[in-house]
């Protein structure tokens, strides 16, 4: 086991390599450098020793792979992402407290899926055909239906008419710009609902079609029987047995579904106004402000590749079949 | 050799019966229809002794069998029938009164009766070991601690032929081979010394070398325990080597029972002497040329009917060589009586009875 996590923690460098080369290559991409952006996005002139300072900094007379060096050895030695021009100030001011958001807001939708598919599939299963199990599907079928935004919509309008909730954001306007304390940490809780009810709802739907079929899947299983003609009673039987088998997909979804709540909560955020990574990457890639949004897209790649990581370490813990293939 | 529960009582006479199998019926109710996979099966079985099922894949054979331990998986259920069960304690209980998920039958799985499946492969858990399986029979159904239940797994898996125990039992079941599994299958059917044993056709998917040592342990492990065992197969060389008593089936049915002898040499139900027939004799001086000789390898004409399209009268008459027009295709044939202990379900015999009247042997 402890051989199985080093060898994946190794393979994870070159994975690391390639995502950061690709962020630096979204940096790159629009026409001219980035000086040249900046000159002619600033209001007042700017003048020639800026200029030279700036392109001291940044390497930019010198080859491409120097560049990506002096970016990457800033990012690693200094957490020095380069600036935002649009909003004139250094990178890792702005994202570090929407990162933390955005996975806040993901690994509490996650636990929200979790929490409902698993129970709700089980029973789907174990009462197959019956008008339960019908019920399940289709509100499972609706929800995976109904995009994303309409939801927000809907229950935006749910949480305002009558529950008199201000709309969108993760604040009551008291409390944006507020310190942190603990009335400001619920105020965030009673706004996190919403996003993580509209974000989890496909999820759910999907997963419980999972939990559905991996379970009725295992449940014909020999093993099943076999343990069933030990004397073991139905309930223990379900849980030692099918149930933990009928898991393993699921473990190994995290994997896709982490990444996909993060990148796909992009227009949900818009929607709901939410302060997470989402909306800042689709602005700063709209206004060409590239050092912001190759940041990001290299933040989220490392989550995302964290959370396959943690998924694959899970799912090797909890099957013996893995680690030796 | 591991430490007894309790001696078999001594008091209970050799020839008592320890299961009787009175007419049984088990059918699935599908969307499609009703299938009758077991349609009126009687058996019985004495402390101590092997009884065979034999017959062709889908006749039931399986059907019947966990119906005793009644894990027959729905839509299937018992829909008549009585299973009488001598328990350890003397008294005798009626299985299919019982509740599938209850505590009383819960008490029998595994604890005095015990089954082992066909398919060694798929009846241990992907993701267990050998000895959390192994422990949780004994832990079930025996007041022992763990400790008491772990040193009780090895000395099983021990005494069923798996080597380094001590190691394997920590094994799952993928690193094992068919063999080992279907031993570590015997080991967990056997924690508990039950009364009797359910073998339903444990070396069909093992080669011919595991077949026989696997049969040979279990022949072994039965003379050690006195344990009763019900052995499926199609197997006819098989029944051969390890019945006392043999249940002919066709279509969910038994068409003839009686002891190993009397169905060997001398066969009534045209499907058991079609059975006989089909297995290839070996005991020619030229085995080449007896294996080789198509006209000696019978084997019987047409096929086992779709379970939806029963014939009606005897269900083997489309198929039976002394078909008689007008009689079989009509009359559901009873049980009548070849001699003591030798029954047969076939209108042929409806007359030879001693009194000269139709008798039903099981009444
Ligand atoms: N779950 C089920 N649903 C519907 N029909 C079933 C089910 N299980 C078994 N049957 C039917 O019951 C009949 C008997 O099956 P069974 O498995 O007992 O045969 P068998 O004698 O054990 O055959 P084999 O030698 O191949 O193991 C078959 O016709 C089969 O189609
Ligand atoms: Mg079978």
């Amino acid at each position: 086991m402890i051989w199985y996590i080093l060898r994946r923690i190794v393979y994870l460098v070159p994975t690391l390599l390639v995502v950061s080369i690709i962020a630096f290559v979204v940096i790159q991409l629009p026409p001219g450098d980035f000086l040249a952006s900046l000159i002619s996005k600033a209001e007042e002139t700017i003048d020639q020793a800026q200029v030279d300072a700036l392109r001291e900094r940044y390497g930019l007379d010198e080859p491409i792979h120097v560049q990506y060096w002096k970016w990457i050895s800033g990012i690693i030695t200094r957490g020095d992402f380069g600036d935002s021009f649009e909003w004139n100030r250094p990178v890792s001011d702005l994202i570090w407290e929407r990162l933390t958001l955005t996975m806040v807001i993901s690994l509490l939708t996650l636990a929200f899926v979790w929490i409902l598919s698993i129970p709700i599939g089980i029973y789907s299963a174990v009462k197959k055909y019956t008008i339960g199990d019908y019920l399940v599907t289709v509100i499972g079928f609706i929800g995976l239906a109904v995009p994303n935004f309409l939801l927000a919509l809907v229950l935006m309008y749910i949480a305002f008419r009558y529950f008199g909730q201000s709309v969108g954001g993760l604040f009551s306007p008291e409390y944006i710009e507020a310190e942190w304390s603990l009335e400001r940490v619920l105020d965030l809780l009673s706004h996190l609902w919403l996003p993580v009810v509209i974000l989890g709802t496909a999820g759910t739907a999907a997963l419980i079609r999972v939990m559905r079929a991996n379970l009725l899947d295992e449940l014909s299983k020999l093993y099943v029987d076999a343990a069933r003609a030990r004397g073991l009673s139905e309930l223990r039987l379900l849980f030692k047995y099918p149930v933990r088998v009928a898991l393993n997909p699921l473990v190994s979804a995290l994997a896709w579904v982490f990444p996909a709540l993060v990148s796909g909560s992009a227009i949900t955020s818009i929607v709901l106004n939410l302060q997470t990574t989402g909306p800042l990457l689709y602005r700063s890639l709209q206004s060409q402000d590239m050092y912001l949004a190759g940041s990001l897209i290299l933040l989220v790649s490392i989550l995302t590749i964290i959370g396959t990581l943690v998924s694959d370490i899970l799912l090797a813990w909890i099957d013996p079949r893995i680690q030796l293939q | 050799m591991l430490p007894t529960r309790t001696k078999l009582d001594q008091q209970l006479t050799a020839d008592e019966r320890l299961l009787d199998v009175k007419d049984v019926k088990t059918h699935f109710f599908t969307d499609e229809g009703v299938v009758k996979a077991v349609d009126g099966v009687s058996l019985s079985l004495k402390r101590g002794q092997t009884l065979c099922v034999v017959g062709e894949s889908g006749c039931g054979k399986s059907v019947a069998a966990r119906s005793i331990l009644r894990i027959v998986p729905p839509p299937g259920r018992i829909v008549s029938g009585a299973i009488q069960f001598r328990q350890r304690d003397g008294h005798v209980i009626d299985l299919t009164a019982m509740n599938p998920r209850g505590r009383d039958i819960r008490r029998i799985r595994g604890g005095e009766i015990s089954m082992i499946f066909q398919e060694p492969m798929s009846s241990l858990s992907p993701v267990h070991t050998v000895g959390s399986q192994i422990m949780e029979a004994i832990l079930l159904h025996l007041p022992v601690t763990k400790r008491e239940a772990r040193k009780r797994a090895v000395s099983l898996l021990d005494m069923v032929g798996i080597p380094r125990p001590g190691e394997l039992i920590d094994a799952y079941s993928f690193e094992l081979s068919g063999g080992m599994r279907q031993r570590a299958m015997i080991a967990i059917a056997l924690a508990c010394e039950p009364q009797l044993l359910i073998a339903d056709e444990p070396t069909t998917a093992l080669d011919v070398t595991t077949q026989a040592n696997i049969l040979d342990l279990i022949r072994d492990l039965q003379r050690e325990s006195g344990m009763a065992v019900l052995f499926i197969t199609h197997d006819l060389g098989v029944v051969a080597e390890i019945a006392d008593d043999v249940v002919v089936m066709y279509l969910g049915r038994d068409v003839e029972s009686g002891t190993v002898d009397a169905i060997f040499h001398d066969p009534k139900h045209p499907y058991t002497r079609a059975l006989l027939q089909s297995i290839p004799r070996y005991d020619s001086r030229d085995s080449r040329s007896a294996a080789h000789d198509k006209r000696r390898l019978y084997s019987i004409k047409g096929t086992v009917p779709h379970p939806f399209d029963r014939p009606t009268g005897c269900p083997f008459h489309p198929r039976c060589e002394d078909f008689i027009a007008g009689t079989c295709d009509s009359i559901d044939p009873q049980r009548f009586s070849a001699s003591r202990d030798h029954s047969v379900r076939c209108l042929l015999y409806a007359e030879t009875d001693e009194d000269g009247r139709a008798k039903d042997s099981s009444s």
